[in-house]
């Protein structure tokens, strides 16, 4: 097969088709092209079974959970609260929004899960404080970025699968680079904070208050500990979690707050149904993309070309990095990761790479791929939630790229920072 | 122009309310997943049972909930694009890329419509794992939505064609992106 199919994407991405058609019709029309109209029948069982997933149910729950906490009042209280610990500082909110993110991976496996929940909750409340909503979406987006990166995490789940390694040690290498992007973001918020002159969101409050809105904000914040006690018993499962988490915005909105009627409930079902359904066809498509790019070999070819340059294993990692970046700015991270680990993985490992440093360069760096356009999942579902332009978001989103390639390239460089703690725990040697 | 103004809003007649209870049943569908996840739980919990069904039914409403919405997201517009490059364009040239995406929107409907049938008869051989159904069943929604698809295409191609002529109230062109905004 030919790569007309990626070609014909980009162009069509460029005339400005929603992508989830792009994603299709690109292939299509390269199909027909190609005199292969067989590969349609192929085409149309991938979208179906791109969709047809249990752990995508995650995506609608996490949303209505967002939804029924805006409508119902919850997300002013969590504002209310954050405001009075850290509103006096400049940029407060958008430092709430990451240090939120970063809670909520530890209960999300999911980049897309956390982008909606934080999304739905945040964007709103920064815009309404005075954030640009291309900056309260850039924040909100890059920070989602962790939510794969600490453990739980979906992608790492998948590599450990496909690679026959163990997800425990994976997940705990992931631990240190993610709470480093954390703060790395946090320190570029309070940079940006003084030279854009973002907005305070309120005066220092006494402790009195701070005690106050803690108590009205109770509701919510105890939802992370009951999913993360859940979760890590074994009561429910990841995707459980999230209809947990909705369930008990449910119950506290409709009978506890009483700050929503049930007349309200058809709409934000419906609201929740077009918004995951957006974000989940596209998610179908992009399975269904990620095939195509198997089946026509462009992935290894370009492989083969970067083992080509050099045998240094360390430039070899940063060429693999570069590769990966401009890579994932085209795939979503779960089909790269099915792609290319097979293929990359046995390589570096002769050349003495750890397979674990190796499988965190992979997974943070295509988690990262998630925010770059033209196809960055995460972008869009920020783009979607904050009706606000992908490109505008992107641009925001600059200063913080540089902050996730920078912890990148010490991720790729200092093999301590993953590999000391799964070594620590005696999960590998 | 009176045939094509006939065709517009016979496609809209159409449209309008498959789109409304398309999303309408997505949404119902939504609230059936939660019951169906939070039994799975309770069930497990408390009675150390697990509900084989309840996850597979779960996934066949997630199916069902997605391609459901799908023309009502495709009419009004809610999806994701990237309009940068085609903003500065003139609004002619916009509306004539439009047409052309819409009309490739439509073409890969029809191709993947076609294919739907013997989809779908596959699914008259297979049975559901935990569920006692074929699996035809589920697969139905999937020409259902195409064709739905197909119709929206059809009603923004003609709609766009015919706002070169006289001004469409109804019609949106952000980008070109086309959607038809019922208010």
């Amino acid at each position: 097969m030919s790569a007309a199919y990626f070609w014909f994407f980009v162009m069509l991405l460029a005339l400005g088709m929603p992508v989830v058609f792009a994603l299709l019709v690109g292939p299509g029309l390269s199909l027909i092209l190609d005199d292969q109209q067989p590969y349609f029948a192929a085409l149309l069982s991938r979208l179906y079974n791109g969709v047809d997933s249990f752990p995508l149910l995650a995506v609608p729950f996490f949303i209505l959970a967002g939804e029924l906490m805006n409508s119902g009042g919850i997300t002013a209280r969590i504002v209310r609260f954050s405001q009075s610990l850290v509103g006096h500082v400049r940029g407060g909110l958008a430092q709430v929004n990451i240090m939120s993110s970063m809670l909520f991976a530890g209960i999300s496996g999911s980049a897309v899960a956390d982008a909606s929940a934080i999304g739905k909750m945040m964007i709103p409340a920064m815009e309404a404080n005075g954030y640009k909503r291309s900056f309260a979406a850039a924040v909100t987006a890059a920070a989602a970025v962790i939510g794969p990166i600490i453990p739980p995490s979906g992608i790492m789940i998948l590599y450990g699968f496909v690679m026959n390694l163990s997800v425990g040690a994976l997940f705990a290498a992931g631990l240190v680079p993610g709470l480093l992007m954390g703060a790395g973001l946090m320190v570029m918020t309070r940079l940006l904070a003084t030279r854009y002159n973002l907005p305070v969101a309120a005066p220092r409050a006494s402790w009195a208050e701070r005690g106050r809105s803690f108590r009205a904000a109770i509701l919510a914040l105890v939802l992370p500990v009951i999913l993360l006690g859940g979760m890590l018993s074994g009561i429910f499962t990841a995707t459980e979690g999230a209809a947990v988490a909705a369930t008990y915005a449910l119950l506290v909105t409709l009978f506890v707050l009483k700050s929503l009627k049930a007349g309200e409930l058809p709409g934000i079902f419906i609201a929740t149904a077009v918004q995951s359904g957006v974000i989940l066809l596209l998610v179908g498509a992009a399975v269904t993309f990620g095939w195509l790019v198997t089946m026509s070999g462009m992935a290894e070819n370009m492989a083969t070309m970067l083992l080509g340059l050099t045998d240094n294993p360390l430039i070899l990692l940063l060429l693999l990095n570069l590769l990966l970046f401009v890579l994932g700015m085209f795939l979503d991270a779960g089909p790269a990761i099915l792609i290319l680990g097979p293929v990359l993985s046995p390589v570096f490992t002769s050349l003495g790479v750890d397979p674990i440093h190796f499988a965190m360069i992979m997974c943070i760096n295509l988690t990262v791929g998630l925010i770059t356009p033209p196809m960055g999942l995460v972008l869009f579902v920020t783009a979607s939630i904050a009706n606000e332009r992908v490109e505008r978001i992107a641009r925001a989103l600059l200063p913080f790229l540089f902050v996730q390639v920078l912890v990148i390239v010490a991720v790729t460089c200092f093999p301590a920072l993953t590999l000391t703690l799964p070594r620590w725990l005696g999960l590998i040697q | 122009m009176r045939v094509l103004d006939r065709l517009i809003s016979l496609l809209a007649f159409i449209n309008k309310p498959v789109a409304r209870t398309g999303s309408a049943a997505a949404g119902a569908l939504i609230a059936c997943m939660l019951t169906l996840a939070m039994a799975q739980i309770v069930s497990r919990a408390a009675f150390s049972h697990t509900l084989d069904w309840a996850e597979e039914l779960a996934r066949f409403m997630l199916v069902w909930a997605v391609l459901l919405v799908a023309p009502f997201a495709y009419r009004s517009g809610a999806k994701v694009a990237i309009d940068a490059l085609v903003q500065s364009l003139p609004p002619r040239l916009l509306r004539l890329t439009s047409i052309v995406l819409n009309l490739l929107a439509g073409w890969i409907c029809v191709m993947l419509l076609i294919e739907s049938f013997a989809f779908w008869q596959r699914g008259l051989a297979l049975s559901a794992s935990a569920l006692p159904i074929r699996m035809a069943w589920v697969y139905a929604i999937v020409p259902v939505a195409l064709l739905a698809l197909l119709l929206v295409a059809a009603e923004l191609v003609l709609r766009l064609i015919a706002s070169a002529y006289r001004p469409d109230p109804k019609l949106r062109l952000v980008g070109s992106v086309a959607s038809v905004d019922e208010g």
